[in-house]
């Protein structure tokens, strides 16, 4: 009896160890210096992609390093399966030349961020990031405007979904349009600031 | 001028379209701008969707790197009477530069030039602005015609 009831104190001790060791992996997974990323929805997901436990479905943006006139981005795929997206492919290492994002800008009451730009016209097309890697890439010309900003990079994590745009390009139909508006996420940055207003 | 076998270079663009022929080498080189068939919103979203533009903005022109040899102005900015003929000029020529840098293989046509766009005030980081630049010293207003910074589209 008593072997028994040390048995399940050691099971006991056992599990609450490995729940431990979950969540501080978890912990350490999400809990980088980006608390505004995103993390991707897995119950979005099971419709059509193999099943992904939370601990493994992060696609975090982040910014890596702010210096008076470069902001670099770090874009890390911590999932199971590729993700794609719009950037051209390293020739060496993990910094890209060109990753397409986006910015974002604080209204100046100090309210949400709002699309702030004119964005990019000609990107490269849809390349893998591999599972658990990352891609590094600089924002190209940082805004003049003083204000709080954001990063934010589209990508997709279906495999179908980036074959039907990589083949069909800019002759998708207007169902192929709204099957890739469907599975198209979004990973957001941590704000960096625009101290001096620098505009001409 | 072109090849010895006569066939010749062309450059052309109306409201209705563009085309451009050259060559590299003995190889032709065509690129065709599409005016008429979509619109600045309709751009915006196809670049969305690509992946390029994730906040989905408008775009007065565009180039797919899937297919640079047929790129795109904006049907209702090239129709806007209050455009300049000048101004649209400007903005093929752009778009005109990503298809060349992409057809013929730059090494970096969509950011490699931010740094010498950025010399004159462009935040635009792609080959196109910097060819637009090597023309005319600079972005072309639409409106206006007046070369800088700034295209006048948004």
């Amino acid at each position: 009896m008593i072997n028994y009831r040390l048995g399940n104190s050691i099971k006991l001790v056992l599990w609450l160890a490995g729940l431990l060791a979950i969540t501080s992996c978890q912990k350490s997974t999400n809990g980088q210096a980006s608390p505004t990323t995103k993390p991707t929805n897995p119950v979005m997901d099971i419709s059509s992609s193999p099943v992904r436990t939370q601990m493994d479905s992060e696609v975090t943006l982040r910014v890596r390093e702010h210096t008076g006139g470069t902001v670099t981005v770090e874009l890390k795929n911590d999932t199971d399966q590729p993700i794609y997206v719009s950037y051209a492919l390293p020739k060496q290492g993990n910094k890209t030349t060109f990753l397409a994002y986006g910015l974002e800008r604080r209204t100046t009451t100090g309210g949400d961020f709002k699309a702030y730009g004119s964005g990019f016209h000609f990107v490269p097309e849809l390349n893998p990031i591999a599972p658990r890697t990352l891609v590094v890439f600089q924002v190209l010309n940082l805004p003049r405007e003083k204000g709080e900003y954001r990063v934010l990079v589209s990508y997709y994590d279906k495999e179908d979904v980036y074959k039907l745009i990589s083949e069909k390009g800019e002759n998708l139909t207007s169902n192929d349009e709204r099957i890739a508006n469907e599975n198209r996420k979004t990973a957001r940055s941590d704000a960096f600031e625009v101290r001096r207003d620098s505009r001409g | 001028m072109g090849p010895s076998d006569g066939r010749s270079r062309s450059l052309s663009f109306t409201r209705s379209g563009g085309s451009f022929v050259g060559f590299r080498g003995n190889q032709p080189i065509t690129i065709t701008t599409d005016t008429t068939s979509r619109t600045s919103s309709q751009l915006g979203r196809q670049l969305q969707v690509a992946g390029g533009n994730p906040t989905g903005v408008d775009q007065s022109g565009a180039t797919f790197a899937r297919s640079p040899r047929n790129n795109f102005i904006a049907s209702d900015v090239a129709s806007d009477p209050r455009h300049t003929s000048m101004g649209l000029f400007g903005l093929y020529v752009h778009e005109l530069g990503n298809g060349l840098g992409a057809t013929i293989g730059l090494a970096d046509p969509f950011g490699g030039y931010a740094a010498q766009n950025s010399a004159r005030g462009i935040s635009d980081p792609d080959v196109g602005a910097a060819f637009e630049s090597c023309v005319f010293g600079g972005l072309v207003g639409l409106r206006s015609g007046r070369v800088g910074s700034r295209r006048e589209f948004f």
